[in-house]
């Protein structure tokens, strides 16, 4: 690989990351304050009482969600309407929003002859869909 | 970096951050005072105290931590941790998406300025997002207590590192190891502050992977990002000149964290009552840091976070032994 003018900027694949890491961030950010604002103003419906929220903050996560029934898993996107787990939608794009810039990364790389960065994004993006697909955490 | 840098050369106001300091543990002692009376229901808050509390504290904690080189969840999870009534376990998964929000706010600005470099942190992330999998695992496998307990040690370690820790603006690498030069990982950047191109290469790969894959381990176990280790690794051990070790730190954190905060997502350990307004509160802080860092001494800055890890770190080890519950 050669290496490029400073004055050239950036390689164009990581400019094409950039982007597109910084509109996924974004949106993810702007879902989950405008659901958290809805639930917080009564717009949604609160999943868990208001007035038990305090107390279920201090339990373990293990008695939490015994006490509330949350489901585990991507058992909440069920929920997603309730003013709680409106939000995570949000929060999920933000943890979710470098899966498209690793995937658009990998043709760039390997039309630029650097197969190792492309096979790297594959792998990475095998990562985050393992830890994604709740696969590691169930059954506890 | 470069703002820290411009900060060190307008001395003087040193009171204002200390004002923010004792601002923030009065605030946090406030806090405190509920979760010594846990046990009385009757006495419970309205629910909207905690977020309104954790935006404020956290609108504080962003003033100081990331101007000062420290990631936002270094210092949310021991002082929320140690000083709010939530359990940790909600604590980390809070602290996790606190600083994958900084990092993905910083990321993208610093990729296109060439300060991160993409080839440069690929690999390096690709280890530690992997063992940020374990960690998390781990850690929400641990009692309460035993993760106090490491929380305060990793987090008074910490401030060892940042006091110990020098740091080399352009480190001297007389030669690519074999896999850096099969990885390509080299570069080019401009240093504005100078208007020179600056040329880097890295050395010590083999131990660079090694490293991130621990920092991945303690990221996803203890929810508090991984820019203390990350930026020590990059410049001291390979051999990336400090602005590019910075800059690919903050790419290197979009990966690792997101690794770790979908097993909290998926364990249940998010909540939008703490996370949201956390996230937000921190990223509004930040950007009242970077203005403030053009008045203030960076090293103000610095102590000021330092206090409040020793503080903070003392507090989660004194909670975990049960001395200060």
């Amino acid at each position: 690989m050669t290496e490029r003018d400073a004055a050239a900027g950036p390689p164009p694949e990581q400019l094409r990351y950039a982007a597109l890491l910084d509109r996924g961030a974004r949106l993810g950010l702007f879902v989950a304050v405008v659901c958290f604002a809805a639930y917080a103003v009564e717009i949604l419906p609160a999943g868990v009482p208001f007035a038990d929220v305090p107390a279920l903050l201090k339990l373990p996560l293990a008695d939490y969600l015994a006490a509330t029934g949350r489901p585990t898993g991507w058992g909440w996107l069920r929920l997603a309407g309730d003013g709680e787990f409106s939000s995570l939608v949000g929060i999920a794009i933000l943890a979710g929003c470098s899966l498209l810039p690793l995937a658009v990364a990998i043709p760039l790389y390997a039309k630029r002859g650097s197969r190792v960065h492309a096979i790297i994004c594959v792998v990475e993006i095998g990562i985050l869909l393992l830890a994604a697909s709740g696969v590691l955490t169930a059954g506890h | 970096m470069v703002l820290i840098n411009r900060a060190c050369a307008h001395p003087g106001r040193s009171g204002i951050p200390w004002a923010l300091l004792a601002g923030s543990l009065i605030l946090l002692a406030v806090c405190a005072a509920p979760a010594f009376a846990a046990g009385g229901a009757e006495a419970e808050p309205p629910w909207w105290v905690w977020p309104l509390a954790l935006f404020v504290v956290s609108f504080l904690l962003g003033i100081v931590a990331i101007p000062a080189g420290v990631g936002g969840g270094t210092l949310f999870v021991p002082i929320v941790g140690g000083f709010f009534p939530f359990h940790v376990d909600f604590v980390r998964g809070a602290g996790l998406l606190v600083a994958l929000a900084g990092a993905l706010s910083a990321g993208p600005k610093l990729l296109r300025s060439g300060l991160a470099d993409l080839r440069l942190g690929l690999p390096l992330a690709l280890l530690a997002s992997a063992s940020s999998i374990v960690g998390a695992l781990v850690g929400l496998a641990l009692p309460a207590a035993a993760v106090q307990i490491a929380l305060g040690v990793a987090i008074l370690g910490i401030v060892v590192l940042m006091i110990t820790a020098g740091k080399s603006e352009q480190p001297d690498v007389a030669a690519s190891d074999p896999l850096a030069a099969a990885l390509a990982l080299h570069g080019v950047y401009r240093d504005t502050a100078t208007g020179e191109d600056v040329r880097w290469k890295v050395h010590r790969t083999p131990l660079g992977l090694a490293l991130f894959a621990g920092i991945g381990v303690l990221a996803g176990m203890f929810g508090i990002g991984a820019g203390w280790a990350n930026v020590p690794a990059l410049n001291l051990v390979m051999g990336a000149p400090l602005k590019i070790a910075a800059g690919t730190s903050s790419f290197i954190l979009t990966l690792v964290d997101s690794s770790a905060a979908w097993v909290y997502i998926n364990k249940g350990a998010v909540l939008a009552v703490i996370a949201v307004p956390s996230v937000v509160g921190m990223m509004l802080g930040a950007r009242i840091g970077v203005r403030l860092l053009t008045v203030l001494k960076a090293s103000v800055l610095r102590r000021m976070v330092l206090t409040l890890l020793v503080f903070a770190g003392v507090r989660a080890l004194l909670k975990g032994l049960g001395v200060w519950p």
